[in-house]
């Protein structure tokens, strides 16, 4: 799986969010993009998988340019800006509603996800009841839930404990290392160091590639 | 890959079912309270059906239906790469809100019963019962249909042009008014038809309905098709 990014901007208005982006993504790798808030990170994000398409410049996807087409990439799992569900209906019904769309797992792998993201024990809750931190993981367990070759995951760590946090990157790390494509996006620097093996820097719809944080 | 439907009742809680009730309620009321002339059940029956701000109301509740059925962007994230194409998602989406309108035009229908059954007095006489069955039928068609055309269109148009909600609340009100008189001038018609139709026996009459029917299907359909095809050649952006 490849992800090549050719001299891709994105205005809206007269303002540009993302320009003249330059990158390749590969397979058994984890990306960390990191800038503050507001840096052009999510919408870069989501140009990668068709939400937006790119003022110019083009986006291939295993070589194919999805843009101006009805299709959208397969076998990616995202999470991008605040994770939404059906507050009256209970996190693992959520889980269960959309893996039926592609009806290519069970409740055995929803429950999986859930334990990855440490929720299984709250999995009968209703949407509405859980708290920021577990809205965050069941938008992570939804983008895993799939097995996907690619996870994209924008600010995943939002309001999590440390003890899921470890948990998860543990788990995108055991990913990476079975060759998938894994792209994190996040304004805190240590949580990228830990995972990450290359680092896309985002400075006022600027993108540049680091090979480590810590210059910045 | 084979898709299933998302269940489509999860987009609505008894908040979302109560609005649209009260809408439809609403609606019906404003002829079930007006004036009468005489009472009967089918007269107040047929009254509802054919005014245009009951008319109005119903489309109301509809168009609100699908506000409460879309999805918020974030959660159209998760769908739309699942389903892989746009169109495909579009598809389920046109699915279920016809199912739903199935559900709202029958509480109108039921609650327009209950209405005309209350200030009816117990009046049921009908004076020709095969002739107003047969055109109330066809009029419940050719009304259901209009229904389904509207809300598809405007779905459609929601999904492409989201900021264009008002202007085409406003479309569909004028387009109504002018859609809903049509109605009552062909039930006029009809009546005469299906008087000329029991004189003379021919049933050119009947078929004179079907075929109207027909031809309002076919055009829906038309209309539909090409609205779906210009609207949904590529996806857009999901903001």
């Amino acid at each position: 799986m490849k992800i090549e990014v050719k001299n891709v901007s994105k205005k809206f208005k007269s303002n540009y969010v993302v320009e003249n982006a330059n990158c390749v993504f590969e397979s058994g790798k984890i990306y960390g993009l990191y800038g503050r808030n507001g840096s052009g990170k999510s919408v870069f994000l989501k140009m990668l998988v068709s939400f937006y398409n790119p003022t110019s410049g083009e986006v291939l996807f295993d070589g194919v340019n999805y843009q101006n087409t009805s299709k959208y990439p397969k076998n990616v799992g995202v999470l991008i800006e605040h994770p939404s569900f059906f507050g009256d209906l209970s996190g693992f019904k959520n889980l269960k509603i959309l893996a039926r769309i592609q009806n290519i797992i069970n409740d055995k792998d929803i429950e999986l996800a859930l334990k990855i993201v440490n929720l299984l024990d709250e999995k009968n809750k209703k949407y509405k009841e859980y708290s920021l931190g577990m809205r965050q993981k069941l938008g992570i367990a939804q983008a895993i839930m799939e097995n996907p070759d690619v996870i994209i995951l924008d600010e995943p760590f939002n309001g999590i404990e440390r003890v899921s946090v470890e948990k998860i990157t543990n788990y995108l790390k055991e990913e990476r290392d079975k060759g998938k494509l894994i792209i994190v996006s996040s304004h805190i620097k240590d949580d990228l160091k830990k995972m990450c093996d290359e680092f896309l820097y985002f400075d006022a719809g600027k993108v540049s590639i680091r090979s480590d944080l810590d210059e910045i | 890959m084979k898709f299933k439907n998302i269940a489509y009742k999860e987009h609505f809680n008894n908040k979302n079912v109560i609005i649209v009730i009260i809408i439809i309620i609403m609606g019906v009321a404003i002829s079930a309270f007006s004036p009468k002339t005489m009472f009967n059940f089918w007269n107040n029956f047929d009254n509802v059906l054919t005014n245009s701000y009951s008319n109005a109301f119903l489309f109301l509740a509809t168009i609100i239906n699908i506000r409460f059925y879309l999805n918020n962007n974030s959660y159209k994230y998760n769908l739309v790469l699942r389903y892989g194409d746009y169109r495909e998602y579009a598809k389920k989406n046109m699915r279920d809100l016809i199912n739903i309108t199935v559900y709202v035009y029958i509480s109108y229908l039921i609650i327009n019963v209950a209405f005309s059954l209350v200030f009816s007095y117990l009046n049921f006489s009908i004076s020709n019962p095969l002739i107003y069955f047969l055109h109330l039928i066809f009029f419940l068609i050719r009304q259901f249909l209009f229904l389904i055309a509207i809300q598809t269109i405007y779905y459609l148009i929601l999904e492409s042009y989201s900021n264009s909600f008002s202007i085409f609340i406003l479309l569909v009100i004028i387009l109504h008014f002018f859609v809903s008189s049509y109605f009552n001038i062909k039930i006029g018609n009809v009546y005469l038809i299906f008087s000329a139709y029991l004189q003379t026996g021919m049933y050119s009459s009947i078929l004179e309905e079907i075929i109207y029917s027909m031809i309002y299907l076919i055009i829906f359909l038309c209309l539909c098709l090409i609205i779906g095809k210009f609207l949904l050649r590529k996806k857009g952006e999901i903001r």
